[in-house]
């Protein structure tokens, strides 16, 4: 083939280029630790990893919503732990007031009673995040309103203001929790549709037959018939609350168990998600580094062998 | 009758054995002068043997003489190249205007983010859909807190401004493919004009002088610059006169500009090339041109298409669904919409709700504040298939979109550098062929001087010989 001066460098300009379009392909690779960055680099392999971006983005904020429930849970778990406190004591109390305590001890015990029960409403009106936390999906109305009377300020009723129905969270793909709690309804925490769980109610009964027992005005008849109410009634209506509160402890229990074994499945599958999508993006360092250098030694030979062959000519040799 | 050359026939052929020597070192400077000028053909001189005369010994020579000036050019190659040019530059601007288009895409992979919040370093589309219907999700689980409210508000803004911003770019980005199209329609007509320039003087040369070489360097040189633009093929007629035409349509016949192009409009008020005889358009195969108007017309519409269709679904989705939600205040107004607008270039939040996201229709209850139907029914458009985005999911919908995008481009830069080493390997033999090598005509001029010595020398031998003769006589 027929050489030609311009031959040469048309030739090096050519392949120069070409060795300068590689160096900087791999050293941005080097750079980044990425093989593609933009969709023309690997199309494929870019519909892959946003596929799986998009998962992991659900699989995060499924952790999210899983840390939000528990958050709620446990508000919850505490504030019926605080409930089943005041039953104890309440039911300690309908235990020993009985026919041989004095006035003053029941009054005493009447007054103390008054405060479990102004106690209990006021959990039953937790708010966590500002909402109520057993008006069920009612969670902007507060659980129980009380009614007081006129004259002692006591509560002598309470009126439920929530619903009975919970929202589902979703924790994993289609898998769901419920999110919401109520006061009241099959599965109540204050009060079950079984009779005599009612626990404020008790509470308010117990105060008022407390009352009755300490009285000045009362009959013996009258003092009698209270006696006999806490004991036969009453005493067993604050068991039936404290089993309620037992059984949801339990419940809660479980649930937060379930959440912190979804929790963990999803960092999990999060974690397995994430070596797939470096596979697809993650430059491997070792080889990209050695045909940088396989490049640059081209490029530099190029250079090398190049300016040799433009400064020579047969000028050089002729006088 | 000795016969023969005689001294003074001798001198004459030594005095144009020089001339001939002389005129090769001409053309050897002329070669050298123009080692570096790329459209240059070397030339050459075409030495004959002057005429021999009859002597009784037979046939005698009588020197040499220069028959013609010759350019070295192989028809063929010059022909393939003009054709491979307009393929090489089809894929070019191809390339070029769809790296435009990825890039105003933004679709993008930075794994080396170190931004906290699980955000991906690069905002595009498929970030923007997932953030959206996550926070749908984070607030299906507080509704009533203001700062998931917020946060729903927040991202649907964002992806609102990047269908925007994308929509903007890809419509920005057609009109100045456009506005270049018609520049680039100005100057093939002017190239033609030039051209038939150059073929008229091509013409007027050769009808006295020969071959008019350096004018054939700059009509080739013309041709692959239009063929650079338009697919041209070119004839001759039986005079050796031009005949070019514009993908089939005749524009130079015989050496004269017959016609021109104009740039009009299509139906969509894009430029196009037209016939300005009869107002035809020119649909072209290759070209600069072409890979524009492929750009323009094919890839960029139908992303911008797609994208703005995506847009059109979400609003329509998400919209369909909020209208049958209660908001904070128990009310459902079932006009009322989180997206405003109909497509990517309006997609907007709406203002309302933008002020007080409490009006955000989540509940399926006017009673119930806490319950969150409507938005996990929203958090779930994430995976569900839709019917108007050929039945796949929002993101799957978008990643097809991006990947058939990658794909063309890939595909085009791959056609390219195919193209370009095909280009390069014809360029290469044509330079090997009609390429100057000063070497070469370095060692021609010491031919060229050693020829032009050695007649010196036969001169001066004759004249030698004339002054014996003449001495002879004293």
């Amino acid at each position: 083939m027929r050489v030609t001066t311009n031959s040469f460098s048309n030739d090096l300009r050519h392949n120069i280029t070409r060795l300068a379009e590689r160096q900087l392909r791999l050293q941005q690779q080097v750079s980044t630790g990425q093989r593609i960055t933009s969709t023309s680099d690997d199309p494929k392999a870019m519909r892959r990893v946003l596929d799986l971006r998009n998962q992991q983005g659900q699989l995060r904020q499924y952790q999210d919503n899983i840390t939000t429930v528990r958050e709620n849970t446990n508000v919850v778990y505490s504030t019926v732990q605080g409930l089943k406190k005041l039953s104890d004591r309440a039911a300690e109390i309908a235990v020993i007031a009985d026919g041989t305590k004095g006035p003053s001890a029941l009054t005493a015990y009447s007054k103390e009673v008054d405060q479990l029960i102004e106690e209990a409403v006021r959990l039953a009106n937790s708010k966590h995040r500002d909402v109520y936390i057993f008006s069920g999906t009612q969670g902007g109305t507060q659980a129980y309103t009380a009614t007081r009377d006129a004259t002692t300020n006591q509560i002598s009723s309470i009126t439920f203001g929530g619903n009975t129905s919970s929202a589902k969270i979703d924790i994993a793909p289609y898998a769901t929790v419920d999110a919401n709690y109520s006061a009241e309804g099959t599965n109540g925490i204050l009060k079950t549709s079984v009779s005599g769980t009612d626990f404020v109610t008790s509470l308010i009964s117990l105060r008022d037959q407390l009352q009755t027992a300490a009285s000045s005005t009362a009959t013996e008849a009258e003092k009698g018939t209270a006696f006999s109410t806490i004991k036969d009634t009453l005493v067993g209506n604050l068991d039936k609350s404290e089993l309620n509160f037992i059984e949801h402890f339990s419940s809660i229990g479980a649930k937060l168990s379930r959440l912190e074994t979804s929790e963990t499945i999803t960092t999990q599958q999060i974690a397995a998600v994430e070596p797939l999508i470096s596979n697809e993006v993650d430059v491997d360092l070792a080889d990209t580094l050695v045909r940088l250098n396989e490049v640059q030694n081209a490029y530099t030979a190029a250079l090398q062998s190049g300016s040799m062959l433009l400064r020579t000519s047969l000028l050089d040799y002729l006088r | 009758m000795a016969g023969g050359l005689g001294i003074i026939g001798t001198m004459e052929m030594a005095r144009n054995a020089m001339r001939t020597a002389r005129a090769g070192a001409e053309v050897s400077g002329n070669n050298l002068a123009n080692a570096s000028n790329p459209i240059y053909a070397r030339q050459r001189i075409k030495i004959n043997s002057a005429i021999t005369i009859p002597t009784e010994k037979g046939p005698q020579g009588s020197g040499a003489e220069v028959a013609r000036l010759e350019q070295v050019r192989d028809k063929v190659l010059d022909k393939s190249l003009i054709s491979e040019k307009s393929v090489t530059q089809y894929f070019e601007a191809k390339q070029l205007y769809l790296r435009r288009a990825e890039a105003n895409l933004g679709q993008s992979i930075d794994s080396q983010t170190i931004d906290a919040g699980g955000a991906y370093g690069t905002y595009g589309l498929a970030e923007g859909m997932t953030e959206l219907f996550n926070s749908f999700q984070s607030l299906s689980v507080s509704p009533t807190s203001a700062a998931e409210r917020q946060a729903v508000v927040f991202n649907a803004q964002k992806i609102a401004d990047k269908f925007n911003t994308i929509d903007r770019r890809m419509s920005d980005l057609r009109t100045a493919i456009n506005d270049e199209v018609k520049d680039v329609i100005t100057d093939v007509d002017a190239k033609l004009t030039e051209l038939a320039y150059i073929a008229v003087n091509i013409g007027n040369i050769e009808a006295v002088e020969g071959s008019a070489n350096e004018v054939r360097d700059s009509l080739q040189a013309g041709l692959e610059q239009l063929s650079e633009y338009v697919n041209i093929s070119t004839t001759y007629s039986e005079d050796g006169e031009l005949n070019v035409f514009v993908d089939g349509v005749q524009m130079i016949t015989e050496n004269v500009l017959t016609n021109t192009v104009a740039a009009g409009t299509d139906s969509n008020g894009m430029y196009v090339l037209t016939d300005n005889t009869n107002g035809n358009a020119i649909s072209l195969k290759s070209g600069y041109l072409k890979g524009m108007i492929d750009a323009r017309d094919v890839t960029i519409k139908d992303l911008r298409t797609k994208v703005s269709t995506l847009a059109t679904e979400l609003i329509s989705e998400v919209n369909t669904l909020h209208k049958t939600g209660y908001d904070l205040y128990g009310t459902n107004d079932s006009t009322s919409v989180l997206f405003t607008g109909a497509d990517a270039s309006d997609i907007e939040v709406n203002s309302d709700i933008i002020s007080d996201p409490r009006t955000l229709q989540g509940s399926s209850s006017a009673t119930e504040v806490s319950n969150n139907d409507v938005l996990r029914n929203i958090a779930a458009l994430n995976t569900k298939s839709i019917t108007n985005l050929s039945s796949t999911t929002f993101s799957e919908y978008y990643g097809n979109t991006v990947s058939r995008l990658g794909q063309d481009l890939a595909l085009t830069t791959s056609q390219l550098n195919d193209q370009k080493t095909v280009q390069k390997m014809l360029e290469k033999q044509r330079e090997s062929i009609m390429g100057v090598s000063v070497d070469e005509e370095v060692a021609n001029l010491v031919i060229y001087q050693r020829a032009f010595q050695a007649s010196a020398r036969l001169l001066s031998t004759m004249d030698g010989l004339i002054e014996d003769v003449l001495n002879m006589t004293r």
